[in-house]
């Protein structure tokens, strides 16, 4: 029997993240430090690497470079600081070697004097409002955070926060550059799909927190990989409306501070995560168990990204005009049409 | 004898990146036969990232499907088998792992790292950096440069290539110490092992200089000369790698690994063991030719007698075919479309495969476009498996396939497509075999969990494969040449087992198939028109073979070698119709 995937849609739910600098820093929170989602939790350093020719300008050979050395490795240096010095032929005259940057000896060889600079700070945010549960040492936490999360399929590699803001025409709707004005600055905008490029420009001039949509064209792809703001999809490619399901979810919630966040370890989806108070009892994540009344979503054409409640799981197979022979489900569409798509081709909603 | 350790129940598990497979094998009238099976997705059934819950939902449908309790309360399988519950034996092959992220380290952009890039298609293998010695002129720069990628890119493992057997070796040397001080800059606690294909004279040399910093491996010069490049030693050293430094961290390994009656191989190695049987236990003297379709990535395996070779085209396969959207090679798919589709579709289907990997098409046409992706990727694979094979499959026509005897399949795709001519018309056009060869297809993906049972237990593993494995579709006859269409190709008579004989005369351009049930036999004997040769050297020379049926029979290729499609849409359109009616 095939078996649907799951896809989280929930109003009220534990969210587990990791996060994670791309290089070795200073964890900045405890286990338990309640922490905002633009908080930053831990800091390091992108290093650059430079080579002096060292042994080239003052015409010594390789192994009497230390010898010439003022500074050792492991020291700090100065631009414009004297690295070495060689003594010239007529008393009371030198040759100087000048650092043309700042930063720390790391290494001699090869007649190659190699300073580490720093190239950029990284800052890692905590990314979502919640409490620290774990240290990574040397690189994050994982943090959990209590609230609605809504699983996506797709997301440009960048996260952020923002206030939620539903488009006017809602879950259908393309976002036109006409649609954007400076009043979007910092918020999410959710609407059914993006129009062309110049709305993803004009949201970008306008620095938008985000946006989510339903569906993204294919031709826009290239572009919305460019953006420096958070793109997240939640049905998929090509022109589907955002499913009524996720779409009431986020209007819900609208005018609430959300954050979009990348999949991780813990949980390979992207999401959009929505803080919500309170006191909530879940259980562990556990394979989904599709059965009659269960809230499921289409994944494939001819019904891709159209949700309904499984009305029947039919013991018979379907023989599909592809060919296959497929097990189905009965599905009661949410305008009423009850159809049979082959289990495959669905994703069980996980409310929980 | 080894082989005869493991007498009972056996639990053979092909973990994969998208589909999880579990088979469960045990003697029957004598002999080991699939008893049943059980599939399921590795990831997507939860949303946590944890690909144990695929294997065992496989092996629950497994045990739903034999009405048999496999798994113990912890999750794992229990062994052996007692009272009819738990097995005898557990083998895993697996294709889970991530690549392994190789910098590639040469003399020169155009000869050494050329090569290495080809080297690294070997196996489970991505390039994540490259530095050319000779790419950048000056000391300092050039010393900036590989510290700077290497310690950017944060490989798994060096490749150091570069210097053809007695060339000179002092470039090397110095590359060696310039590698040496770019890993005393390394901070993290594994320092990325070094294997160094280069020219040998230099190995002692480089090992020494670099061992104190890291772990070397030394293998064959990977560039012996520059007319000959020599990967098998390079693959070797690959697969170790994979499977100490990536296979070793798969999740939840730790409590399984006690558990496996042999260790778990990486699915290329599992495959190429059972194609390799394959050649050996047939005594197939022109060699056989594998393709795996999967999820993630794509392998080809070739074996004679005494040779094979591996090619793993990673980030490429039926679930990752982004490469034909990013490099703007959609109308390389949609030339073997019989309808007119706009580009913008078969992307969205190559997208939503990435996105949703286990759903299957509903209508006839998105079927078919699935197809034209999967003989592209067919097509990209076996171009850089072809320059592995030429040192011992060498093509007698430039461009075509070297005539071999046999060749199967697998994989997601390849095994579920519902009509087996379809199945053939993706090899037949993917890739084009030439003369007289068998085609066979594993659709459960069973060949592949075989190469890990074959080293435990032979006879049950060849029993397997003999008995369950395969589907014969048919003998293909397609003989090497370009004839105007219409022009006669080949006569042929077929004196079928039961006494009965046929005479067909076959036009250039066609396409025929004359059925011969699976187990039923025939001899060929065919007469191929001047403008072409049957894959024995020679235009118009004749040859009389025996052949076996299939779920097919005998299917006749005569659309020339290489396979040239009409130019005109609309005639290339009519064409492959036709192909697709003709062969069913």
């Amino acid at each position: 029997m095939a078996f649907p995937g799951v896809i989280r849609i929930s109003p009220y739910t534990l969210l587990r993240k990791e996060r994670r600098l791309p290089v070795m820093g200073d964890v900045l929170v405890q286990p338990g430090t309640s922490v905002e989602a633009s908080q930053v939790i831990a800091k390091g350093f992108l290093s650059d690497w430079v080579c002096l020719d060292v042994i080239g300008e003052l015409n010594v050979s390789e192994d009497q470079l230390e010898l010439f050395l003022i500074k050792k490795p492991g020291e700090e240096i100065e631009k414009g600081e004297e690295l070495a010095v060689k003594k010239g032929v007529l008393p009371f005259t030198s040759y100087s070697y000048i650092s043309p940057v700042s930063g720390r000896i790391v290494a001699t060889g090869m007649g190659q004097v190699i300073i580490e600079t720093v190239s950029k700070e990284v800052e890692l945010k905590a990314g979502l409002k919640g409490t620290v549960k774990e240290i990574i040492p040397y690189y994050g936490a994982v943090v959990e955070g209590k609230g609605a999360v809504v699983e996506t399929v797709w997301a440009n590699g960048r996260e952020g926060q923002g206030i939620l803001r539903i488009l006017e025409e809602g879950k259908t709707s393309h976002l036109r550059a006409d649609d954007l004005d400076p009043g979007n600055r910092g918020f999410i905008l959710v609407c059914g799909g993006v129009e062309d490029e110049k709305a993803l420009e004009k949201a970008a001039d306008i620095r938008v927190a985000g946006i989510v949509v339903g569906s993204l064209k294919l031709g826009l792809r290239k572009k919305a990989l460019s953006m420096p703001y958070p793109i997240q999809v939640t049905e998929g490619f090509g022109d589907i409306p955002m499913s009524s399901i996720a779409f009431e979810l986020f209007r819900g919630y609208e005018g609430q501070e959300a954050s979009l966040l990348l999949g991780d370890s813990i949980a390979r989806r992207p999401c959009v995560f929505i803080p919500v108070a309170g006191e909530i009892i879940t259980a562990e994540a556990s394979p989904g168990v599709l059965k009659v009344g269960s809230k499921v979503r289409g994944s494939r054409d001819p019904y891709r990204g159209k949700c309904g409640v499984v009305q029947e799981l039919p013991r018979y197979e379907v023989h599909l005009e592809s060919g296959y022979t497929v097990s189905v489900a009965r599905v009661r569409l949410e305008d009423g049409e009850e159809v049979e798509i082959p289990l495959s081709n669905l994703e069980l909603i996980d409310e929980t | 004898m080894v082989e005869n350790l493991i007498m009972g129940s056996i639990l053979s598990i092909d973990w994969g990146s998208v589909e999880s497979k579990a088979f469960l094998l045990d003697k029957a009238d004598g002999s080991y036969r699939l008893l049943a099976k059980g599939r399921a997705p590795t990831w997507g059934l939860t949303s946590e990232e944890n690909p144990l819950v695929g294997f065992r939902e496989a092996i629950t449908r497994l045990e739903q499907a034999v009405g048999r309790k496999i798994l113990g309360e912890q999750g794992y399988p229990l062994l052996p088998e007692r009272e009819m519950e738990g097995v005898d034996a557990l083998t895993i092959s697996v294709s889970l792992a991530p690549p392994l992220r190789v910098m590639l380290v040469g003399l020169s952009e155009e000869l050494s790292l050329s090569v290495a890039r080809e080297a690294l298609h070997s196996y489970y293998a991505q390039e994540v950096g490259s530095f050319s010695f000779l790419g950048v002129p000056d000391k300092s720069r050039r010393l900036e440069h590989l510290i700077k990628t290497f310690l950017s890119c944060k490989p798994d493992v060096v490749l150091m290539v570069g210097g053809t057997e007695g060339g000179a070796m002092e470039p090397l040397i110095e590359m060696a110490n310039m590698l040496a001080l770019a890993y005393s800059l390394w901070t993290d606690t594994e320092r990325p092992p070094v294997v160094f294909a280069g020219n040998s004279a230099a190995r002692s040399q480089v090992a020494e200089i670099l061992g104190s910093r890291t772990e070397v491996r030394v293998t064959d010069n990977v560039l012996p000369s520059p007319e000959e490049e020599n990967w098998g030693s390079v693959f070797a050293e690959l697969e170790n790698l994979y499977q100490q430094l990536k296979m070793s961290k798969i999740y939840g390994l730790g409590p399984l690994r006690s558990l496996l009656s042999v260790p778990m191989i990486p699915s290329a190695s599992s495959f190429a063991i059972i194609t390799r049987y394959l050649a050996h236990m047939y005594g197939l003297e022109k060699g056989v030719v594998g393709v795996d379709l999967g999820g993630s990535n794509t392998t080809v395996v070739a074996a004679t007698k005494e040779h094979f070779s591996i090619t793993v085209r990673d980030e490429l396969g039926f679930n990752k075919a982004l490469y034909f959207v990013e490099e703007d090679h959609l109308e390389n798919i949609m030339r073997w479309l019989p309808f007119e589709v706009e580009s913008g579709k078969v992307a969205e289907i190559i997208m939503e495969r990435h996105l949703r990997p286990g759903t299957v098409p509903v209508s006839k046409e998105e079927l078919l476009i699935e197809e034209a992706i999967a003989r592209e990727i067919l097509r990209e694979a076996l171009l850089l498996a072809r320059k592995q094979w030429r040192a011992f499959l060498p093509s007698p026509h430039h461009g075509v396939m070297p005539p071999v005897d046999l060749i199967t399949a697998t994989g997601g795709i390849l095994g579920s497509i519902p009509q087996e001519g379809e199945i053939a018309l993706i090899l037949l056009d993917a890739l084009q075999p030439a003369g007289v060869v068998n085609l066979a297809v594993d659709k459960l993906g069973l060949s592949v969990a075989l190469g890990t049972l074959a080293p435990l237990n032979t006879a049950a593993a060849i029993q397997v494969l003999e008995m369950d494995t395969f589907t014969r579709l048919g003998v293909v006859v397609a003989p090497i040449g370009v004839a105007p269409e219409g022009e006669l190709a080949l006569r042929m008579k077929v004196s079928f087992d039961d006494g009965r004989s046929l005479e067909v005369d076959v036009k250039a351009g066609a396409l025929e198939v004359i059925p011969l049930p699976p187990k039923r036999k025939a001899v060929l004997e065919i007469k191929p028109s001047g403008y072409f040769d049957l894959g024995i050297g020679a235009k118009g020379k004749g040859a009389k073979v025996e052949v076996q049926g299939g779920s097919l029979g005998i299917i006749i290729d005569a659309r020339g070698r290489p396979l040239r499609l009409p130019p005109s849409p609309r005639d290339r359109m009519e064409k492959i119709q036709k192909w697709l009616w003709e062969i069913g």
